[in-house]
């Protein structure tokens, strides 16, 4: 049987050395990434049609915030559609009558945690390719 | 998300077992007899496939920075785990009753040189090598170290002034573009600070772009009670430099006072980026 080789015990020996140095340089350039934190509130609004608007509400990961009030306001304050985000996170509703004037979506999650969308960001949906899952019609 | 631990802890103790069969002792340890060299070649290549294999895995689904330390995290505990296992290990030979180290045989020595030769370059650049590795380490944190921001209430571009009886001092927390989350929403993140008399009188403070219509709509609560208070918010789709971040600040005593600057003073990075998103947008 062969013996150990005495000179490959040297260079087992910092093979720990070199993983170390690597899983540290590594680590660092980790850390140095900033600090994403984003499980602030976001949301979003697509003109499905002229008169059709879909929001989905949601956190800066990704997760959905389903049961989470989304109410459509009025600019003196009134709420016009009283609305709850559905399983998908999403809310559907037909935009109000122009006679109510300006309005915008409030993206309620809880006191000091919310999102405005002002009606004039409700865009139109974009173009099929760079359309998101949650903006398809069903 | 435990699928993700799992893979990670399950695909590290593969690779570090993989690397202890590439080993002589250990492969002598695991197998009862030494595995032959494109075995042990090939566990070696494995073995550090796999770790990296763990660690695109744990950047993939966890993000870089929570990636790589919970991969660090799940390698320590596999490498544990092996380091506790192994002295149980069923199949390892009888212990050795004349000491592993002798020196070799000459007349074995005739073919083991040639591969001792280019194991001793390979050698010879590995320890080098990890030592510049070693040496990196302080050199690249000096770096990162000195390339950081000062604190942004202490850098020249915050902005100080007073809203109703209290001062206060704001600026955005980074100087960078906005940051893009889910759903491709931009966000910013902002750091104030009131005058330390001024914070027992505070009962909380709200950032939006936009003028809030009412007080329902006052945008997000900066984070905390006192000191530094940073929240991150929402970006408008539509804002351009006018756009104005508007600051709500609640007194304990029920009264409400507001303050707005323009965006293109606040952050100049956010209104560059969102021009260019613009002609983006209509370039297409």
């Amino acid at each position: 049987m062969k013996a150990i080789d005495p000179p490959a015990a040297p260079a087992s020996s910092c093979r720990p050395l070199a993983a170390l140095a690597s899983a540290l340089v590594a680590g660092l350039a980790g850390l140095a990434s900033p600090a994403v934190q984003a499980h602030e509130p976001i949301a979003r609004c697509v003109a499905l049609d002229a008169q059709t608007v879909r929001c989905r509400g949601g956190y800066g990961h990704g997760e959905d915030a389903p049961g989470a009030i989304l109410d459509v306001v009025a600019e003196d304050g009134k709420v016009l559609i009283a609305g709850k985000l559905g399983d998908d996170s999403t809310f559907t509703f037909t935009r109000p009558d122009a006679s109510v004037g300006r309005y915008y979506v409030l993206f309620d999650v809880g006191p000091g945690h919310q999102v405005i969308v002002e009606q004039e960001e409700i865009a139109a949906l974009p173009p099929k390719r760079q359309q998101q899952a949650w903006m398809q019609l069903r | 998300m435990t699928a993700t631990h799992i893979g990670i802890l399950i695909i590290s103790l593969a690779a570090f077992a993989a690397l202890a069969f590439a080993t002589e002792r250990h492969g002598v340890h695991l197998l009862g007899k030494l595995p032959a060299a494109t075995w042990q070649r090939g566990a070696r290549i494995a073995g550090w496939v796999l770790l990296a294999v763990a660690l695109v895995l744990g950047v993939g689904y966890l993000g870089t920075s929570i990636g790589i330390t919970l991969w660090l995290g799940w390698l320590s505990i596999a490498a544990l785990a092996l380091v506790f296992y192994l002295p149980k290990w069923p199949w390892q030979p009888a212990a050795r009753k004349t000491p592993a180290r002798k020196t070799p045989a000459r007349d074995a020595a005739a073919g083991a040189e040639a591969e001792a030769a280019a194991a001793t370059t390979w050698a010879r650049v590995r320890r080098p090598l990890a030592l510049a590795l070693l040496v990196a380490t302080p050199v690249v944190f000096t770096g990162f170290f000195l390339a950081v921001e000062a604190k942004p209430l202490e850098r020249s571009d915050v902005i100080r002034g007073q809203v109703g009886p209290w001062t206060y001092a704001l600026a955005e927390s980074d100087r960078d573009p906005p940051e893009l989350v889910d759903m491709n929403v931009p966000l910013k993140a902002f750091t104030v600070r009131f005058c330390e008399a001024c914070d027992l009188q505070i009962r909380g403070a709200y950032l939006k772009v936009n003028q809030p219509r009412s007080m329902r709509a006052t945008g997000m609560g900066l984070e905390g009670a006192r000191w530094n208070r940073r929240v991150e918010i929402q970006l408008p789709s539509n804002l351009t430099a006018t756009s104005e971040l508007w600051m709500t600040v609640v007194g304990k005593d029920g009264s409400v006072h507001q303050v707005s600057w323009p965006m293109s003073r606040v952050s100049p990075a956010t209104v560059a980026w969102f021009e260019q998103e613009r002609k983006r947008n209509e370039g297409n």
